[in-house]
């Protein structure tokens, strides 16, 4: 059912004006579009927009009231970290591809250009709508040939976080990074408001040391993991004020579960890609399982300040390009041996003895486009972290969202060593 | 022909037969010519003794080794003694004949009286010389002289050889040298793997089953350890037989490894015309014609039939004793050395088509010999130019990828073995180089004179590349007892 309120909305569109409340002006002044300073989305107050890091939001032209996005599938050079850039396939230049964000009950015609190599089709994940639109080629529709494009045209019926993701031969088309979010907002104000609202899209990729390109016929044996297509100390961090009301929709095509765990706050599990869950239903957790072919979203008030990590709790996911099936050294007294083989190998140091502590400072030179396993370098020293992490920055007073560097720990309040 | 013949055989009565102390220094001034190294057949005990002894004191290289055999090998100096058999034999064909002396004295029987006696004795008494035989002194001298070439000739060909071999078998002996280093080398390594193994299995980190399999591989390198201690003792030995070493002199040493590739290689345009002129085999069909000709020239004189000159006295019984000149001459009435002459007349034949057909193989052979040489040549560039670099070139990447643990070190030692095998292919084939070479000259009866070859550190033998060190190489390996032999420089 239209109301009352859309109609002049819309109205007010075709015109060429925009009529706008005092509260809706407020509001205005809070959101801004960071994830995409040259997006044209119009900020309408209904929502605050979702912040893709590392990523952006798909902009849209306004036709008869419909919104149009054009997505452009085409091959991508993506910098996973500075040192490893990879040779994937996504969406206008990215992977995962630019958000769509739009309001339930918008139309919305999604035009798709087909500039890989090989044809495609594009699955609109969750979306209710006709089944000619649903994207899976052969079956709903012919597959979008290279150089052609189609056109999705339906009108968004629900809200939620959805995805889009190739439904033609996906194992290489996904494997290689194509995907993305759709984001529909409720038409109604959400309350309680949302202050921060954040998409994190996971994915997994077998890239052999010394290639750039994913292996798409990897089932199991990864080794570079992502957030929206970046690994750490290479993904940006969520910066929130306390108190804010933080929201972080999470989306997963990989082949892998990803439980994915959040330090110093519970989180309510509020939505998956079917739908919001009542609030009843809502259930606390401080890690989110997000199995493959889903979305999850949780709410929480950042009440903590402070840098709190954001990762994947499988800790193999928070390491890059570790590979699998050396010998194992933990606890080998390998004094002497080194010497003797270091006569024949000059270059030769033993390793692994007491771990892998070491390979964030490891100078010697490795294959190309390879990273360390591990990296950051935080105020107390390496974070020997790789991967699907981040930090969630929790600040008191900040005048931007912008990074405001590393907390400062309010004395007496920093575990120490007493001797 | 006969004019000459005669002056020759009263030049032969004159003149003397060169003296074996000349007729070996001789040779020593040919073989020095071939090999392009001094060489004194003519010193004495003394001097050689010191000689050798000096020799013996420095490593040796090819050179000395066979300035050693040339000095001590009692074979040569056994085939050097055949000239002195045919200089005895020269001198016995430059004498004239003996003449000969005849006579008898009769008695009358029953005679009593001494005076009377030697009155009424008969006597006769002559002396003569064979002419013919006087007059082809000079053609036997000739053909004499001839033998004589032959046997220094043949002293030569016998030191060719043996400098051949001596060359050859110090280039294999250098080059199981290299080998045994190269062994070592990987049994280094295999030790390597099998102490960090056990050092694993006592952390309880690698099952005894994957411990033992590392320590079968040591035991295998090991054993081809063993086999290459053998294979170079075998030639060590080889090499003492053909210096004539005696026991206190086995304790020598050389640089043990082969001599670099030198610069280039002589053009086969120049090679044929030095085949020609010093090969062996082209010298003694040369020496057949010459041997022919003189032969064809002494049955020629044999066709004078056999004329013996002289003079004779007689007195018998109550006679004047008479004297005279005898003559005996053989009628050539059926034979006149017809089938000598046409013998020796198709022997000069056979033996100028012979050296025709010498010229051609000794031609063929150069060209074999060389086209070998080259492509052993080939094959040493490219193992040092390509294949050698890259096995360098996969150790770097795997020393990278080990550097951020995407390499285990099981697997960076198997590349680095897989460098060593390359080294050790490049040693063979460069000792299939040299052997080759010592074909070559073998062919050609002289060294080439071709660059001779610095003794530098051999390439190929000292892994260059900058991931590996020329310091800190491990000690050997090793299982057996050496016997008497001082170890040669490795190579690292």
């Amino acid at each position: 059912m239209v109301t009352r309120r859309e109609i002049i909305q819309r109205a007010a569109l075709l015109a060429g004006g925009v009529a706008i409340t005092a509260r809706e002006r407020r509001a205005l002044a809070r959101t801004r579009v960071e994830s995409d300073p040259a997006s044209s989305a119009k900020p309408r107050g209904l929502y605050t927009p979702v912040v893709t890091p590392n990523g952006s939001t798909l902009p849209y032209e306004l036709e008869d009231g419909v919104k149009v996005f054009h997505l452009i599938a085409e091959p991508v050079k993506r910098e996973f970290l500075s040192g490893l850039t990879v040779n994937c396939w996504g969406y206008n230049g990215q992977t995962p591809g630019p958000t769509i964000e739009a309001v339930e009950g918008d139309r919305v015609r999604i035009l798709v250009t087909n500039k890989l190599p090989e044809r495609t089709a594009v699955h609109w994940h969750g979306i209710l709508l006709p089944n000619g639109m649903d994207g899976v080629g052969g079956l709903t529709q012919p597959h979008i040939k290279p150089g052609e494009t189609f056109a999705y045209e339906f009108t968004l019926r629900q809200h939620g976080t959805q995805i889009y993701h190739p439904h033609s031969d996906e194992v290489i088309q996904m494997a290689l990074g194509m995907m993305g979010f759709f984001i529909i907002h409720p038409k109604n104000r959400e309350r309680p408001r949302i202050d921060r609202d954040f998409a994190i899209f996971l994915h997994e990729w077998a890239i052999k040391p010394g290639t750039a390109t994913p292996d798409a016929s990897v089932m199991t044996d990864f080794n570079h993991f992502t957030y929206n297509g970046r690994i750490f100390p290479g993904t940006d961090p969520l910066v929130v004020r306390r108190g804010d009301r933080v929201r972080i929709r999470i989306g997963n095509i990989s082949m892998d579960s990803h439980p994915i765990h959040l330090h110093g706050h519970r989180f309510k599990v509020t939505g998956t890609d079917g739908g919001q869950i009542p609030p009843s239903a809502q259930w606390p957790e401080t890690t989110i399982n997000v199995p493959p072919g889903s979305t999850r979203t949780v709410d929480f008030i950042a009440d903590a300040a402070g840098d709190w990590p954001l990762h994947c709790h499988k800790s193999h996911h928070t390491m890059n390009g570790m590979e699998h099936g050396l010998p194992n050294i933990i606890g080998v007294d390998q004094s002497g041996v080194e010497d003797r083989i270091r006569g024949m190998l000059p270059g030769y140091m033993s390793m692994g003895e007491s771990g892998m502590g070491g390979m964030q400072d490891m100078k010697m030179p490795g294959p190309k486009n390879t990273v360390p396993m591990m990296g950051g370098d935080g105020p107390f020293g390496d974070i020997e972290m790789g991967g699907m992490f981040t930090v969630l920055k929790v600040r008191d007073g900040l005048e931007s969202y912008d990074d405001p560097g590393w907390y400062e720990h309010p004395k007496g309040t920093v575990a120490s060593s007493i001797g | 022909m006969r004019a000459r013949a005669l002056i020759l055989a009263f030049g032969g009565l004159i003149g003397c037969a060169s003296s074996f102390a000349e007729l070996a220094r001789d040779v020593s001034t040919d073989l020095s010519g071939r090999i392009h190294q001094p060489i004194d057949f003519v010193r004495s005990a003394d001097e050689q003794a010191d000689a050798v002894r000096a020799w013996l004191r420095e490593p040796l290289t090819a050179d000395r080794a066979v300035a050693v055999a040339m000095a001590q090998n009692h074979a040569l100096r056994a085939s050097l003694e055949e000239i002195g058999i045919a200089r005895a034999e020269l001198t016995k064909a430059a004498l004239p004949p003996n003449p000969i002396a005849g006579g008898h004295a009769r008695f009358p029987v029953g005679t009593p009286d001494g005076v009377r006696l030697l009155n009424s004795a008969d006597y006769s008494g002559d002396l003569s010389i064979d002419l013919t035989r006087l007059l082809l002194t000079g053609a036997r001298k000739g053909a004499a002289e001839a033998r004589v070439e032959q046997a220094k000739l043949e002293a030569a060909a016998t030191a060719s050889r043996l400098v051949a071999d001596v060359r050859a078998a110090f280039f294999s002996f250098q080059g199981e040298s290299q080998l045994l280093g190269m062994h070592q080398l990987v049994a280094s390594a295999a030790q390597a793997a099998a102490d960090l193994g056990q050092r694993q299995f006592e952390a309880g980190n690698l099952s005894e089953l994957d411990l033992t399999h590392e320590r079968m591989s040591l035991q295998e390198a090991r054993v081809a350890v063993a086999r290459q201690e053998l294979k170079l003792a075998a030639a060590r030995e080889s090499l003492n037989h053909l210096l004539g070493l005696k026991t206190s002199e086995l304790g020598w040493s050389a640089d043990g490894r082969l001599p670099e590739l030198p610069a280039g290689e002589i053009a086969l345009e120049d090679l044929e015309p030095l085949a020609i002129a010093r090969s062996l085999d082209m010298l003694a069909a040369k020496q057949e014609v010459e041997a022919s000709a003189r032969a064809l020239s002494l049955a020629s004189w044999s066709r004078v039939p056999a004329v013996r000159a002289g003079v004779s006295a007689e007195r018998e019984i109550d006679s004047p004793t008479v004297i005279g000149p005898i003559i005996e001459l053989e009628l050539p009435l059926f034979s006149r050395n017809q089938g000598e002459v046409a013998r020796a007349e198709a022997e000069l034949r056979r033996s100028e088509l012979r050296l025709q057909a010498a010229e051609d193989r000794v031609l063929s052979e150069v060209r074999a010999a060389r086209t070998k040489l080259l492509a052993a040549r080939d094959l040493v560039e490219y193992y040092r130019k390509s294949v050698i670099p890259l096995r360098q070139h996969a150790v770097l990447l795997a020393q990278q990828h080990y550097n951020k643990m995407l390499l285990g070190v099981y697997e960076l030692l198997r590349t680095k073995r897989l460098e060593v095998d390359a080294l050790r292919e490049g040693n063979d084939a460069l000792r299939e180089y040299w052997l080759s070479r010592v074909e070559l000259e073998r062919v050609m009866g002289a060294s080439i004179p071709a660059d001779r070859p610095a003794p530098s550190p051999g390439k190929l033998s000292a892994p260059p590349s900058p991931v590996l060190a020329p310091a800190g190489a491990p000690a050997p390996a090793k299982e057996l007892q050496h016997h008497h032999h001082s170890a040669p420089k490795e190579g690292n």
